[in-house]
């Protein structure tokens, strides 16, 4: 760079620079302060992400009551198990807190925490390998959900979803200007009943996916030990119940033995008294399943939902 | 390591960091280029490491060789020098580069002659940016025979000018005498070098990741489709293609010489607004710079050696566009591609006057389009990945033309690649600042700052919503 540069030259640059940074940061306001105050078009409101609200309001109403029972998984849970039919079988309130996976475990217990009543609640863990081997703080999906829950204060903790909320608002600028109002006809809020089963996907009948290729995620030692601190130092560690149970799996995933290993350590996790399950019956045929994601059809649905309820029945003989 | 990658942008604020604390402390510009080799090697093993062994061959070779060349004054060896670099350079882009072209060249032509041919050939990988610093290193070593630069002795300097990871892989390609001694000194990056590195940078990532990753699935999609789409699409392809491969390799070049900037060093400029020429040979002035002054210097320059008469020249320029094309791959689409540039050029040489720079704005704006026009109808030669392809590309662009039914929102980025060059027009680098002559000082200052900033956030949109980073276009040649 040349040696000759003047005083007066260096500080023009040097007031360009700071210039550009601080017109940078207030664009970005700017642009946050029209994502706060621009309306919400259906295609946002009726978002399947923008349950998470719902599953909120869900648990704070049925805080308190005696027995309650939550599943928490990701988007497994919601689609395949029926907290409807275990809530009438068990006699007892059940609650599918599972959304999405790629919202990340620890956010979405961040969320749920205030809504948890330790007196009370049963915690039933039930995360799919994906939501084990990709639970990160940061994810597209997430900034999703801060962005429709227009959380400011989770923005600031999370920054690297500025970009996102500026993506969306536009976004959702083009669906004003478009008047659009299309939805996903699975993937929606309204899918969800009452008690936070997603029940859109049991009347639509499709193909069953192949799994030929089926490959186990990468889930590493860390991860399981990071999603076994989260769940000791926040949820056992405030006195809840926590039980573990295993997720819905395709079939070729009990062909890795470290399937086996990931749920005998999570097994040994929960507070209650832990409960040995019978792999086996968690692996199920490519027939069961709704699409390659590993949510279960109508007929899955009744299977899974009849294993979570051994596995609790299992847990209150013990 | 991709520049448009997060991996990058931890990186590099470390290589600076360490650059810094070298520079408050130590002062040393020995621990200076041991950490700019380092982090060199770093970069470039992050894609193979096994790379870094010929990087480093390549490295001695060149050194060994101007000292040579040194130690051997005015006698034959310091030809034979010469020669050894030579050899040895081209040996190694040719078998990397053109091993395998050339073997089932010869199995075609043998086999047309009736000869069994069958035998397999190597599985060779080749190099990233290979194509880059072989010539980087092969200009040294003709400049130290011909003393346009001074043998290096310093091995740890030498190594840093061959490796220096902001244009290792795709250039810009340095001369010695103008790299080397930058780092014969304690870099010291000023207010104004970081200004521009910054908004270079900013330009460079809004060239790469705004305009070419978002033409590159409208390609791609026009490409894999191309037997059945209509002539409109097939011309809009060819029309993106161009935009694509410029906003890539434009930004790759901006960002190697803001990053550069950030650390006190001084690259040369590799593109200056060549989609706004009236004339081949004006577009080529401004594409690739240092490669097209490369060719010029070592290629064109050795062969119009002699008496100068029109035919010779002609040829020189027709055999120079010849090699360029080759070197941009091993595959006769390329050679047709840089040869029928170079036939362009002499037809414009011998028909100045009907296609020359004027002041007459009808002859300028003809001049463009005869020349944008010509590149992008040649650039299906350069997308196609064979013969057969780019004649049905052009077959069907005039037997079924039509105007185009799909794919045209593209031409949002097009219109983005000509404003950013008309906002850059003319400049070489970003020293006067955008072109908003309309403007006052402070205006101009105000509208800078906000299109540099609205350009990072669109940037930043744009990479964290997209998939996955896409490589740059130029690091397979």
């Amino acid at each position: 760079m040349p040696s000759s540069t003047s005083n007066s030259d260096g500080s023009n640059a040097k007031r360009a620079l700071l210039a550009l940074a601080g017109v940078f940061v207030l664009l970005n306001m700017a642009l946050i302060a029209l994502w706060q105050a621009i309306p919400f078009t259906p295609v946002s409101e009726g978002r399947y992400l923008a349950s998470v609200d719902d599953h909120l309001a869900m648990l704070e109403r049925s805080k308190g009551e005696k027995g309650r029972i939550i599943l928490i998984g990701g988007s497994g849970a919601a689609f395949s198990i029926s907290a409807e039919t275990l809530g009438e079988e068990l006699d007892r309130p059940v609650y599918n807190g599972g959304i999405q996976a790629g919202i990340g475990f620890r956010n979405l217990m961040d969320l749920y925490a205030p809504h948890l009543d330790p007196d009370n609640d049963l915690i039933v863990l039930l995360p799919e390998l994906e939501l084990l081997a990709g639970d990160e703080r940061y994810s597209a999906t997430w900034c999703d959900v801060v962005y429709l829950r227009k959380d400011l204060g989770r923005l600031v903790g999370q920054p690297r979803c500025v970009p996102h909320v500026i993506h969306r608002t536009y976004q959702e600028v083009r669906h004003h200007l478009t008047g659009s109002t299309a939805v996903d006809e699975v993937y929606r809020r309204s899918g969800f009943n009452d008690v936070g089963d997603l029940t859109s996907h049991i009347t639509i009948d499709r193909p069953p996916p192949d799994f030929s290729e089926y490959r186990l995620p990468d889930i590493s030692p860390e991860k399981i030990d990071r999603f076994e601190a989260y769940v000791q130092d926040n949820l056992i560690a405030r006195g809840l119940a926590v039980l573990y149970v295993p997720a819905a799996m395709p079939e070729p995933a009990c062909r890795w033995r470290d399937v086996e290993a990931i749920a005998a350590q999570l097994s040994a996790l929960g507070s209650v008294d832990s409960v040995r399950h019978d792999l086996t019956r968690f692996c199920l045929p490519a027939e069961l399943f709704f699409d390659g994601a590993g949510h279960l059809n109508r007929e899955g649905r009744v299977v899974q939902t009849e294993n979570v309820r051994a596995a609790l029945a299992k847990y209150a003989t013990n | 390591m991709l520049f448009s990658t997060g991996t990058f942008w931890l990186f590099f604020p470390a290589v600076l960091a360490l650059l810094a604390a070298n520079r408050l402390t130590l002062r040393s510009i020995t621990v200076q280029n041991a950490l700019l080799l380092g982090a060199s090697y770093v970069f470039y093993g992050w894609w193979d490491w096994r790379f870094l062994g010929l990087i480093v061959v390549s490295t001695l070779i060149d050194y060994v060789a101007a000292l040579g060349m040194q130690r051997s004054g005015e006698s034959p060896a310091r030809k034979r020098w010469l020669h050894i670099s030579v050899f040895a350079n081209l040996s190694i882009l040719g078998f990397f580069k053109y091993f395998n072209f050339f073997v089932g060249e010869l199995k075609s032509g043998l086999t047309v002659a009736g000869v069994n041919a069958d035998w397999s050939t190597l599985e060779i990988i080749l190099p990233v940016g290979i194509s880059f610093y072989t010539l980087q290193t092969l200009s040294y070593s003709i400049d130290v025979y011909y003393r346009r630069a001074k043998p290096e002795p310093n091995l740890l300097r030498y190594a840093v000018y061959v490796a220096f990871f902001p244009q290792l892989v795709a250039g810009p390609i340095e001369r010695a005498r103008k790299l080397i001694p930058q780092f014969a000194v304690l870099a010291q990056p000023t207010w104004e070098s970081l200004n521009q590195g910054v908004r270079l940078i900013i330009a460079g990532l809004f060239l790469k990741i705004v305009i070419a990753d978002n033409l590159a699935p409208f390609v791609d999609r026009i490409w894999a489709a191309y037997a059945s789409l209509g002539g409109g699409e097939l011309l809009l392809g060819m029309l993106y293609f161009s935009i694509q491969i410029y906003a890539d390799f434009a930004g790759y070049s901006s960002i190697a010489i803001g990053l550069a900037a950030l650390m006190g060093i001084q690259l040369s400029t590799n593109f200056a607004t060549p989609f706004l020429a009236s004339s081949i040979s004006a577009l080529w002035r401004g594409w690739n710079i240092t490669l097209t002054l490369f060719f010029r210097d070592y290629v064109y320059a050795e062969l119009r050696k002699g008496r100068r008469t029109e035919s010779r020249i002609a040829l020189a320029n027709i055999a120079t566009f010849f090699v360029s094309g080759l070197w941009h791959g091993a595959n006769w689409t390329f050679i047709v591609w840089g040869t029928a540039h170079g036939v362009l050029l002499v037809l414009e040489r011998r028909w100045r006057a009907a296609v020359t720079l004027s002041e007459k704005l009808w002859l300028k704006l003809s001049g463009w389009i005869y020349t944008f026009g010509l590149f992008v109808v040649l650039s299906a030669l350069f997308r196609s990945p064979d013969f057969g392809t780019a004649w049905t590309v052009y077959n069907r662009s005039v037997t079924e033309f039509g105007l185009p039914q799909s794919e045209r929102f593209g031409l949002l980025f097009v219109a983005l690649a000509f404003a950013v060059d008309a906002l850059w027009r003319g400049q070489t680098r970003l020293d006067q600042g955008l072109r908003l002559a309309w403007l006052d000082r402070a205006g101009k200052e105000m509208a800078e700052t906000l299109l540099f900033a609205a350009a990072l956030i669109l940037v930043l949109v744009n990479a964290v919503t997209r998939q996955e980073a896409n490589a740059f276009i130029y690091f397979q040649f």
